[in-house]
């Protein structure tokens, strides 16, 4: 049979031939050029061991054959040396001249040793092999089956008795067709199948005759174990992995299992000592494994992996029948199931292998499945692929690498186990024999389609026997377990050649091309067609630290990938007290990662989601609600992925979770606690959470909220004004007038507080107005009363954090004294406020104290607000004094959405000066709220439509960014964000991107400073 | 001899456990449980309902003190335990005919 790779005889050969010619003829000097020419790397190292090829004299010179042979391995260096090195060996017979007078045999042999350091390691060490591998033995081209190997073996063992004596003869045939196989597998003489099989025929017949030795030994040692009716107790190898497909390898391990069956004991002949049938073996497998694995100066046959038995390494070594069906009865996994479609008999008793084999069906097989397979088995793909994405030498790894060797196992044994069950002819040990038969498997009526289509089938196939004979010429030429694709030029181009094709070009696209197909069939196998989202229950799976976890959260929009994935493991771990409280949490994960992803801050999502279970404890149990319940898992997801300010309430005082969602009593009551600060305060708390789950569960209008915030700060306000009332009047007495009667008191509201536009974390906007002067009871001035109750009344709203309070409307400003007595505040509107304070008071309201008093002060207020008409001077000083309030300096440059240009203020003031200007004449024009008024004036024709309208959107859009702000942090700031607090913010408010957010912000600002100026200057014509 | 159930919110465990640690009770077995059945005062419909719930969770403690320790027991559990809210939870007292330590054969409260 001619080789299945040549170079290219037409147009190379001649032409290397020339060079070789030359090379070999030409004197030192002129030989350099040809040698670099036809490939070599080092020509003067070249040269030089060309050279010593003269040195036993009657040996022949290289012929110029093999010096163009080894130019076209891509390898010429390395395969001149090793050819040198072999010539040396081969002593003066004359390597050389064998090579001149049979050019096939020159040509292969310059090949396999380009090609594999290891091969000619074994052939300089027995070059008698040399003529049998490449003239003698038909089988480095024809197939060998077991059966002959067997008897070639036996003819070689048969006269051996002695232990050792018969270990050294197996070593040697093994290392002999270990080469045969080998050059074959360099050669292309075989296809990838037939060279593993041969690969495990040769591992089956070394296991049998080391059992036999084995066995034979201990036998002498301790006699025959029989079972309870004295017959032999048997003993069976199992092959599983690659080993047990008959697809193995040149250099990984061999996986084995062994079972034995039979309890009893041995009956030694003579002096023995007998052992119990399980003691004998357990040392049988120990010797055997020994054997197989020992190192001696002849080298080891194998290495032998035992972790895939029952227990895996913990588990002793041997396990009966009994056993082994109680272990996968009760406790088998599904990787084990997997794992066991491998599993063949490779050497040990027949029956026992029939029997064992019986066993284990129904279990690798069932008829039904009770979860689904597909998910389990991807959840073992994902840890495995996780590991693989850590392995910093990752990249060109053709087994572990996606869409490579393991991806296509995976493929093929997920599928054996779906359709194993019914479909028998499904279950083969080979993968490529399993993919023949998936791509046949049909039900009997035709209503199942096959698992595989023949192109889908097609395409795995050729990706496998291209992968795997990458993998077998990798191992072949260094005899490691290598699986990495040269990234050196030269080295890859050799591989390129001897796989068959151009060049390094060539090979690589092909690789790439089988890496697709199978990673799309992967995909589509494993994640659906619609490449569907897989579950995140695998980062549970992996350890901290993990870069895959970590890349994964990353993709899923978390900025700290590392950080949320030790919170989501700190949340599996969390002291489960329920039973099944992880699977509660597995179940709830997919869910909580993606309402997270789409919060507006994932990061710190998670992060508040972490602290509430936390705090609130009984982490199983609230996992399995939120699983259940989608209101309350929506409704906890928002408040932790949108609010700082509710989530921090929340976390503060957990109790507040059980007033939200269950069915609490609302504000305070008339129990004992009503005089209580305390109780006050978490009244409000429970209050804002309800509101602000209302607005963030879309359930109230930001009109409702505002005025649901509005009323809680006077439900607050009031309940604080009992508080303070009563032990002041205790220590002092009421304040009276001079008649003796009780004077009254009112406090008034201004600002968004007096519109009913309050938002979270906004101030009240105060001022305090008593009804005239006197003393107490006990002599104490009115005046001095009602200023230190009204500063006790902002002291106590402080204390819990209630609300901070804004006096500055009241006369006179900061300086002046609290409260005011009402014929001093009528002085001071008549005579000292200034005109834009018309403005400012145009919206106020009384808000405690008494009723009857506040609606004279409110009089009295309207009166000065109403009294004349809206003058240029006024408008102008209300423009001046807008100016005034914008940013200057630094603050400018971050867009300030209530006081810069364009602000909700420039809104405000629009509100109000229509309200002074159309108020004048009618009362039912005098509008506190913003948004009232301006509805209002555009019912009644004062505000055209368009601009009307706009005002209204952009007061409602701007409101709502200021929400957002405030829900999202701490603090009170009316400057938009930057950088991840921007981004957070914009995602928010629903915006696409940071851009386009910003971008919507100031296109509103800068309309509504348009619209703003436009009437002002109206105002003043 | 008697046996204390009590369910209380989760988050008064700690307090729970420690206020029995200080009168001398340590031993206790502790469980989540997610109740059925509807929280007390149950009477008004919100409009928030789309994230009521009917119960939340609870931690359900059992332990077993002698006869004079019982009001103790029951007076911490409560003062430690309350908040006040609607769903603090309950305490159930019962009988306990006999307990025996197993390693030791011990009956009676010498087995507590």
């Amino acid at each position: 049979m001619k080789p299945a790779k040549t170079p290219s005889e037409a147009s190379v050969v001649p032409t290397a031939l020339e060079l070789a010619r030359r090379a070999l003829t030409a004197d030192a000097a002129k030989a350099l050029d040809p040698l670099e020419q036809l490939g070599f790397a080092d020509p003067v190292q070249a040269l030089e061991t060309l050279d010593r090829t003269g040195g036993p004299p009657q040996s022949a010179p290289l012929p110029v054959l093999a010096l163009a042979e080894l130019a076209a391995t891509g390898r010429p260096d390395e395969g001149l040396r090793q050819l040198v090195r072999l010539a040396v060996a081969y002593g003066p017979q004359g390597l050389f001249s064998h090579l001149e007078a049979d050019p096939i045999l020159c040509q292969r042999l310059v090949q396999v040793v380009s090609h594999s350091t290891f091969l000619a390691d074994i052939l300089v060490r027995d070059f008698e092999f040399l003529l049998w591998l490449l003239v003698e033995t038909p089988h480095l081209v024809e197939p060998l089956e077991r059966s002959t190997l067997r008897q070639i073996l036996r003819t070689d063992i048969g006269h051996v008795s002695e232990f050792e004596e018969r270990l050294e003869v197996l070593r040697r045939v093994h290392r002999r067709e270990f080469l045969r196989i080998g050059a074959a597998e360099i050669l292309g003489t075989k296809p990838v199948a037939q060279i593993g099989k041969e690969l495990a025929d040769l591992a089956d017949v070394v296991v049998e005759v080391a059992l036999e030795t084995c066995q034979h030994a201990l036998w002498q040692e301790h006699g025959q174990p029989l079972d309870e009716r004295a017959r032999p107790a048997r003993f069976l190898v199992v092959g599983l992995g690659k080993y047990g497909g008959q697809e193995l390898n040149y250099s990984s391990d061999i996986d084995l299992i062994f079972v034995w069956d039979g309890e009893g004991e041995t009956q030694p002949e003579g002096e023995g000592t007998p052992l119990e049938n399980s003691e004998f073996f357990r040392r049988l497998g120990q010797r055997l494994v020994h054997v197989l694995t020992e190192a001696t100066k002849e080298g080891f046959f194998y290495r032998v992996d035992m972790r895939l038995r029952p227990e895996g390494a913990s588990g002793t070594l041997t396990h009966s029948l009994r056993a082994s069906w109680r272990y996968y009865e009760t406790r088998g996994e599904l990787w084990e199931r997997q794992m066991l479609i491998k599993a063949r008999r490779v050497a040990g008793s027949r029956t026992l292998g029939e029997q064992y084999a019986a066993m284990l069906r129904p279990f690798i097989y069932p008829a039904h499945f009770h979860s689904a397979p597909h998910e389990e088995i991807r959840r073992i793909k994902e840890r495995i692929e996780a590991s693989i994405r850590e392995r910093p030498r990752g990249e060109n790894n053709i087994k572990l690498q996606a869409g490579g060797i393991r991806d296509i196992e995976f493929i093929v044994q997920c599928l054996q186990l779906l359709y194993g069950g019914i479909q028998p002819q499904a279950r083969s040990h080979n993968t490529l024999a399993a993919i023949d038969r998936l791509a046949e498997v049909v039900s009997p009526k035709g209503a199942m389609k096959a698992a595989l289509t023949a192109a889908e089938a097609n395409a795995l196939k050729n990706a496998y026997e291209f992968f795997r004979r990458v993998e077998n010429l990798l191992q072949i030429a260094s005899g490691r377990p290598d699986y990495a694709v040269p990234e050196d030029a030269q080295a890859l181009r050799a591989l390129a050649l001897v796989m068959g094709y151009e060049d390094a070009r060539a090979f690589s696209s092909a690789l790439a091309g089988h890496r697709l197909r199978v990673r799309r069939l992967f995909a589509a196998l494993f994640y659906g067609d619609t490449a569907a989202p897989r579950s995140p229950t695998w980062l549970l799976e992996v350890e901290n630290g993990s870069a895959a976890a970590k890349a994964d959260l990353v993709a899923r929009g978390f900025v700290d990938g590392a950080a949320a994935h030790r919170r989501l493991q700190r949340l599996a771990g969390m002291g489960l007290l329920l039973s099944g409280g992880r699977a509660h949490f597995e179940a709830l994960l997919p869910e909580l990662l993606n309402s997270l992803a789409a919060a507006p801050d994932p990061d710190q999502g998670l992060l508040r989601f972490t602290q509430l279970v936390e705090a609130y404890g009984a982490p199983g149990a609230l996992y399995s609600l939120l699983q259940e319940h989608t209101g309350f898992r929506t409704l906890i997801i928002a408040i932790c992925g949108s609010s700082r300010f509710l989530a921090d309430l929340l976390r503060r005082d957990p109790a507040l979770l059980d007033s939200l969602v269950g069915q609490a009593d609302w504000g305070l009551g008339s129990g004992p606690a009503r005089g209580d600060l305390r109780a006050i305060a978490r009244m409000q708390n429970k209050s804002l959470l309800r509101i602000g789950a209302d607005d963030l569960m879309g359930l109230a209008t930001e009109e409702e909220t505002f005025l649901r915030l509005t009323e809680l700060g006077e439900e607050v306000l009031q309940a604080v004004y009992g508080l303070a009332w009563g032990p002041l009047v205790r220590r002092w007495g009421k304040p009276r007038n001079r008649q003796g009667r009780d004077v009254r008191f009112a406090v008034l509201a201004g600002g968004k507080f007096g519109g009913r536009e309050v938002d979270f974390g906004s101030d009240l906007d105060l001022f305090f107005v008593y009804e005239g002067d006197g003393k107490t009871r006990r002599g104490v001035p009115n005046s001095v009363f009602f200023t230190e109750f009204s500063q006790r009344l902002i002291a106590l709203l402080a204390e819990e954090g209630l609300y901070s309070v804004d006096a500055r409307l009241r006369p006179e400003g900061a300086s002046a004294p609290m409260a005011i007595s009402l014929v001093g505040y009528r002085r001071y509107l008549a005579q000292r406020a200034a005109s834009w304070e018309r403005m400012a008071l145009s919206r106020a309201r009384q808000v405690a104290g008494d009723a009857e008093f506040g609606a004279r002060v409110l009089r009295a207020i309207e009166r000065f607000v109403y009294n004349r008409e809206v003058e240029a001077a006024l408008v102008a000083q209300m423009q001046e004094m807008r100016q005034r309030m914008e940013p200057q300096g630094k603050r400018q440059t971050r867009i300030n959405i209530k006081r810069g240009p364009g602000g909700i203020v420039d809104i405000e003031f629009v509100a109000q000066v229509l309200v002074l200007k159309w108020g004048y004449r009618d009362r039912s024009l005098r509008v506190g709220s913003t948004r009232h008024a301006l509805q209002l004036f555009i019912e009644q024709g004062c505000l055209d439509r368009e601009r009307g309208h706009f005002l209204l959107d952009a007061y409602e859009y701007l409101r709502a960014v200021e929400k957002g702000m405030r829900l999202a942090s701490e603090r009170a700031s009316d400057a938009l964000p930057t950088g991840r607090e921007l981004e957070i913010l914009s995602r928010a408010l629903g915006a696409k991107d940071v851009a386009a957010f910003q971008d919507e912000v100031e296109t509103y600002m800068q309309q509504t400073r348009r619209v703003f100026s436009a009437l002002f200057a109206e105002l003043t014509d | 001899m008697k046996n204390i159930v009590a369910f209380i919110k989760p988050f008064k465990l700690d307090e729970v456990k420690q206020s029995l640690a200080a009168i001398g009770l340590v031993g206790m077995s502790v469980s989540e449980v997610r109740g059925c059945g509807r929280q007390r005062g149950h009477s008004e419909i919100y409009r928030g309902a789309e994230y009521q719930l009917d119960f939340m969770p609870k931690i359900r403690i059992e332990l077993a003190v002698g006869d004079g320790q019982l009001d103790e027991a029951v007076e911490v559990i409560m003062q430690s335990a309350a908040t006040g809210e609607v769903g603090d939870g309950k305490i159930f007292v019962s009988e306990l005919i006999e307990a025996i330590r197993i390693r030791t054969g011990e009956t009676g409260e010498n087995a507590l």
